[in-house]
């Protein structure tokens, strides 16, 4: 049975980088479409920045095409991002009403939950096999991780990241709605920060951190959460994550992540993005505007394997910004940038400016803004928003969330 | 501005719609393209030449620009000529072939040079176009080709070895040896290869001022525990073991990733006599990377000691009939979004097989392997070590009847 959940599951995740998870996207994106045209009772809505602008996005990769060199990788770069784009609309376009929001957070939530058992699984019996290395340190072999939720372990814990704000509302909306529900969220918002606790990398438990503080300021001003409840949620969540910790003896190896620059392994990590950065600059100032097109990390890395030998082969720039520079210039960032930001100023406003007593705006947004700025924060040290399809899916159905809940007074539901 | 367009939410809708539709047209081509590559994948792992042929040309014929496709192609019409004939001592001299062997030679070196128009950079290509035209007989061509891919990648050690053996048969022992010295920083495992044994054998001196040079550059350049784990090797390689296992020891506190350090580690502590850690060490290397043949084959080897018969079967059989990766190989699908034909993709093909540590026969006979060995599916690359190691039963079965 757990072989078969992680087939469905593997499969599941790679459908988006393909040409059929394309298809069946673009194929939704018109269903939801035609629904809207034909349904009287849809509330209008207005055009965001972002919506634009992730249409921009689109059309600036296409425009790459032009000068790229190699387009069969740009075709493979951009099928992933069309499947995001559409994953927006979709969320944009259905996502108006209290019970569709409920249906996509619980469809998150149980996925979320799903993936970080999976995870888990697998985590835990390789975490076994690494009681070989008594005496050495874990943090150092944690690359040697079986990989489940993406191309990458890095791309799984960005994925596990970004699923993380909707295991949060899961535990907020099903409070007295649904205690089935209500107890799943539990274990999965459990889970899903074992998960995320086990991932040995230091960016990651940065970008965790900020998340929980930002979402926890916020929400604790918030009329919406049970004081009581969310003081279960934190002791629950601690005692799962702490016995798996200790059930594994990773408690070391955590704590030497967390001295952030100590090991040589830790070093080695850090230098090498650093000479990557510094390689990919001097790619990005020969092609500033609109970039060299996207998918070409691996043969500009094969570039530089003659003139820079002791550069690594790497097929990625492990810096969002520093990718999107490189794939699509100064257009591109801007344009991306535009994306992520817009919908933070106006959950800015919305909440603090002119706040309302509304459930959507009150205690839904708040963890969906801080999951967007945390992913943002992670990715600084990766490319998953960019490169990975299923991290870039529920990055972008997030943010398509987030201006739903700021912008749509009916996904208040009963409160509002 | 950007806001304040007239267009509704479903409008902007309808454009990504329209955008979704180009990107289907443009991936709908490709992807079928892809899809004929494969299956000529399937055909060539199957060892059916022609029909693989024949997908990477349909393939070739949807998309043009994707140098995998052409190199998989030529990779085949080399497989075809090459496949029967092998160079029994290609430091002295390569076979000559029939005129249609050459016009199949010949299509490989325009698909290798096919596949350089598109991806100039890959020094596989290049070295695979340098064999060819070693084989073609056209040294001009084939020094040009192996001196271009060293250029692209000076860190790849299979074509230095391939421009070290050209300057071997060109008579040029000193320029090989400078390549070799390369090949051994590159990938210091290279000293327990047949390839070095038979250089060894047949340039005793060569082979000791090759590895003491490579020593004298690696003690030169920066400290790191992948230097140390090199250097530790290469003095294992001289004798030096206790030598070797603490610079082993430091290397791998340090980076305990190193998979094939740990295995040479293995191999140090056995030579030392401590069999306890010994299988420690090839415990670990395999749990790091599990297509590590040293350890697999050292371990089976321990567990058929231990009397675990079962254990080592499985142990052993997938060491017979797990293919050798190159690197290149590894990165294809980072660099081109396409999985190699071939997870051996240097031509010729037993060169890779050539230049890593031969198989220990282990007395591991009977049924009981032969079922698990037909259970697997085997490419025509790992038969030849299958048939090795069904010599060495029926050798042994003859003694045993002997006596």
């Amino acid at each position: 049975l757990i072989i078969n959940i992680l087939t469905v599951l593997t499969w599941l995740i790679q459908l988006p980088d393909s040409l059929l998870g394309c298809a069946t996207a673009t194929l939704l994106l018109i269903a939801v479409i035609v629904i809207r045209t034909f349904s009287k009772s849809s509330p209008v809505l207005s055009v965001h920045l972002s919506d634009t602008a992730i249409v921009v996005y689109v059309s600036i990769q296409f425009a790459t095409i032009a000068v790229t060199r190699s387009r069969p990788n740009t075709i493979h770069f951009i099928l992933p991002i069309v499947s995001a784009m559409c994953g927006y609309y979709i969320t944009r376009l259905h996502v108006t009403s209290y019970n569709r929001l409920l249906s996509l957070i619980r469809f998150s939530a149980a996925f979320s939950l799903l993936l970080s058992l999976s995870d888990l699984y697998i985590i835990g019996s390789s975490l076994k096999g690494m009681r070989l290395f008594a005496g050495f340190n874990i943090a150092a072999l944690h690359a040697y991780l079986p990989l489940l939720g993406g191309s990458t372990r890095n791309d799984c814990i960005m994925l596990l990241l970004a699923l993380y704000p909707f295991s949060i509302c899961s535990w907020i909306m099903e409070r007295q709605r649904n205690r089935v529900f209500y107890l799943l969220s539990y274990i999965t918002v459990a889970s899903v920060s074992t998960s995320l606790v086990l991932c040995f990398s230091r960016s990651a438990y940065i970008a965790l951190l900020v998340f929980l503080s930002i979402a926890g300021v916020i929400l604790r001003r918030s009329d919406h959460i049970n004081r009581r409840a969310s003081y279960i949620l934190v002791v629950l969540t601690a005692l799962t994550a702490g016995s798996v910790i200790s059930y594994f003896r990773a408690s070391g190896a955590i704590a030497e992540v967390m001295y952030m620059n100590k090991t040589p392994s830790q070093q080695r990590s850090t230098m090498g993005r650093i000479t990557i950065w510094k390689a990919s600059w001097r790619d990005i100032i020969k092609h500033p505007f609109i970039g060299i097109g996207g998918g070409l990390d691996g043969y500009t890395s094969l570039t530089r394997l003659g003139t820079e030998p002791d550069m690594p082969f790497v097929a990625r720039a492990y810096n969002t910004p520093v990718e999107i520079l490189l794939s699509s210039g100064i257009i591109g960032l801007a344009i991306y940038l535009t994306i992520v930001i817009s919908p933070l100023r106006q959950f800015i406003v919305r909440r603090f400016i002119t706040p309302t007593n509304n459930l959507a705006v009150d205690a839904l947004a708040p963890p969906l803004a801080a999951g967007l700025i945390a992913i943002a924060l992670r990715d600084m040290t990766y490319t998953s928003i960019v490169l990975d399809g299923p991290t870039m899916i529920v990055a972008w159905v997030l943010i398509a969330a987030l201006i739903n809940c700021v912008t749509i007074p009916e996904l208040g539901g009963l409160s509002s | 501005l950007i806001n304040r367009h007239p267009l509704s939410l479903e409008h902007t809708g309808w454009i990504a719609v329209i955008l979704a539709v180009c990107s289907l047209v443009a991936g709908f081509r490709l992807n079928l393209a892809e899809a004929e590559y494969y299956h000529g994948e399937l055909e060539l792992v199957s060892g059916n030449y022609s029909d693989a042929m024949y997908n990477f040309q349909s393939a070739i014929n949807r998309v043009h620009e994707q140098p995998v496709f052409f190199a998989a192609q030529a990779s085949t019409a080399a497989g075809m000529v090459l496949g029967a004939t092998q160079a029994k001592q290609p430091w002295r001299n390569l076979p000559s072939f029939r005129e249609q062997d050459v016009a199949l030679l010949n299509v490989a070196a325009n698909d290798l040079r096919m596949a350089l128009v598109l991806s100039r950079n890959d020094s596989s290509f290049w070295s695979n176009l340098g064999w060819v035209e070693s084989y073609l007989h056209n040294d001009r061509l084939a020094l040009d080709a192996f001196r271009h891919a060293i250029l692209a990648d000076p860190q790849d050690e299979i074509s230095r070895i391939g421009l070290g053996l050209f300057h071997e048969r060109n008579g040029n022992s000193e320029l090989a040896i400078d390549q070799y010295v390369y090949a051994i920083m590159a990938s210091p495992s290279l000293v327990d290869s047949s390839f070095f044994c038979d250089y060894k054998s047949r340039n005793s001196a060569g082979a000791r001022i090759a590895v003491s040079r490579a020593i004298n550059m690696f003690e030169k350049v920066n400290p790191s525990p992948l230097v140390t784990a090199s250097l530790a090797k290469l003095h294992a390689y001289d004798g030096q073991y206790q030598l070797a296992r603490r610079e082993y020891a430091k290397a791998l506190r340090q980076l305990p990733g190193l998979s094939v350090a740990w295995s040479n580690l293995g191999l140090t502590d056995e030579a030392l006599g401590d069999k306890n850690a010994a299988e420690l060490d090839f415990r670990r290397a395999l749990f790091i990377d599990a297509a590590n043949r040293v350890a697999a084959n050292r371990l089976a080897e321990y567990r058929l000691f231990d009397g675990k018969q079962i254990e080592a079967n499985a142990m052993f059989v997938q060491v017979l009939v797990r293919p050798l990766r190159t690197v290149h190989a590894d990165r294809t699908w980072r660099i081109y979004h396409l999985n190699p034909a071939d997870v051996d993709d240097v031509i010729p093909f037993e060169l890779l097989y050539y230049i890593q540590a031969p198989i220990e026969q282990l007395n591991i006979c009977g049924y009981d392997l032969y079922n698990l060995v037909r259970e697997t599916t085997i490419v025509p690359a790992v038969e030849e070590q299958i048939e090795s190691q069904e010599e060495y039963c029926s050798s042994r079965l003859s003694d045993i009847s002997g006596h």
